[in-house]
């Protein structure tokens, strides 16, 4: 199971969290729980759409909880450990990428969502609203929003490449 | 068709690669709705050129060697085999820790002249009539012998600025979605304990009871 989904699981969750140590941490937290909850998984859906939802959501509980850090005034620490990627990473990581980081991660936690499962995940929008447990109304209003922002934030770098 | 609907669509034809010939019609004509498509062409580009983070480290033994290592203490209990605090006490502190936060998420409707701290406008907020919850002569009074006291200097009672920000961030968080007791479950002993302390701590600043102004 590890060695099928580990990269998919943690391109995932990097995606969301955009951090390295941060993205290793929590893909092992996904299987770590999938072990732990095996026996409730249900046939209903497939594997890795099982897979899927502990990702999300365990990513979408780290959102909230480094938001709270920084209300707690923790902000500090967690832009220190946000700094601690490995010399070659800061060397590959261009303009661009760290653009594109710091716009996905201004997005609303469920926006941020919707916009990774579809645009990089290629999933359909009753899929992600299976996943999300929302409706495909409400996932395709979160994808146009996030959208939206993502491109407005990008507008200045888009703008100056043409 | 209208162009709100063109729009709509617009982001699922240059996803699929592929553009309807009512879009496709409309674009020609409509100024505005082709400049937009072309917008999202160049933001969807530019998504593509992004680089792919290194899979290096998930790809190594070690990656997996630490996982067994996570899914073997797993087996063990929740924290060196020591058992996880019941309900109850979760429960009862995160009662106590909503009360507290929720208390001082008002704080900025109840004090503006405190959340928008600057010694102006304190002055602006004496000029207005005070609010009559807090017995408006006693308010003036203070406020008066504040900033008499501390003319132009900073306020030591009030917030400083560092604080004002964890209060809108606070009052941010609590507007959010996220469940308070759901996200304590999260937390470690010692992340809710420092949480504890800077409560705590912003409580400690803010005007008391003692010195003529109500606690909000």
């Amino acid at each position: 199971m590890v060695e099928r989904y580990r990269e998919r699981i943690y391109l995932l969750i990097w995606r969301m969290v955009r951090n390295r140590e941060d993205a290793l941490d929590l893909s092992q937290e996904v299987f770590v729980k999938a072990y732990k909850n095996l026996k409730s998984f249900r046939h209903e859906s497939n594997f890795y759409t099982w897979l899927y939802r502990i990702a999300v959501n365990l990513s979408l509980n780290f959102a909230r909880r480094e938001k709270f850090k920084s209300f707690l005034s923790l902000s500090e620490l967690s832009e220190k450990s946000r700094s601690d990627s490995s010399p070659s990473e800061d060397i590959e990581r261009h303009e661009l990428s760290g653009l594109i980081d710091r716009a996905v991660m201004k997005l609303p936690e469920k926006q941020r969502a919707v916009f990774i499962l579809r645009h990089y995940e290629e999933m359909s929008v009753r899929e992600v609203a299976e996943l999300l447990g929302k409706s495909e109304g409400t996932i395709k209003a979160n994808y146009y929003q996030a959208i939206k922002k993502l491109q407005e934030s990008l507008k200045p770098y888009v703008e100056s490449r043409e | 068709m209208k162009c709100e609907e063109v729009r709509k669509r617009m982001l699922e034809a240059i996803e699929k690669g592929k553009i309807e010939p009512e879009i496709s019609l409309h674009l020609q004509k409509c100024e505005g709705c082709s400049g937009a498509f072309e917008e999202y062409r160049g933001f969807f580009k530019l998504l593509e050129t992004e680089p792919e983070p290194s899979l290096e480290e998930v790809r190594s033994p070690q990656y997996l060697i630490s996982l067994r290592e996570r899914i073997e203490a797993s087996k063990r209990g929740w924290f060196f085999g020591y058992p996880k605090p019941g309900f109850v006490v979760t429960l009862a502190a995160a009662v106590v820790l909503a009360l507290i936060v929720l208390n001082i998420s008002n704080f900025s409707d109840r004090f503006p002249y405190v959340a928008t701290y600057t010694p102006a406008s304190v002055l602006e907020y004496v000029e207005r009539p005070a609010p009559t919850y807090l017995g408006a002569e006693e308010e003036l009074a203070y406020l008066l012998s504040e900033v008499e006291v501390q003319e132009d200097e900073e306020l030591p009672k009030l917030l400083s600025t560092s604080e004002t920000n964890s209060l809108l961030q606070a009052e941010e968080f609590l507007s959010s979605e996220a469940s308070l007791p759901a996200l304590l479950e999260d937390l470690t002993e010692e992340e809710i304990e420092m949480l504890s302390q800077t409560i705590e701590n912003l409580m400690s600043v803010f005007p008391s009871k003692e010195n003529g102004v109500k606690r909000c």
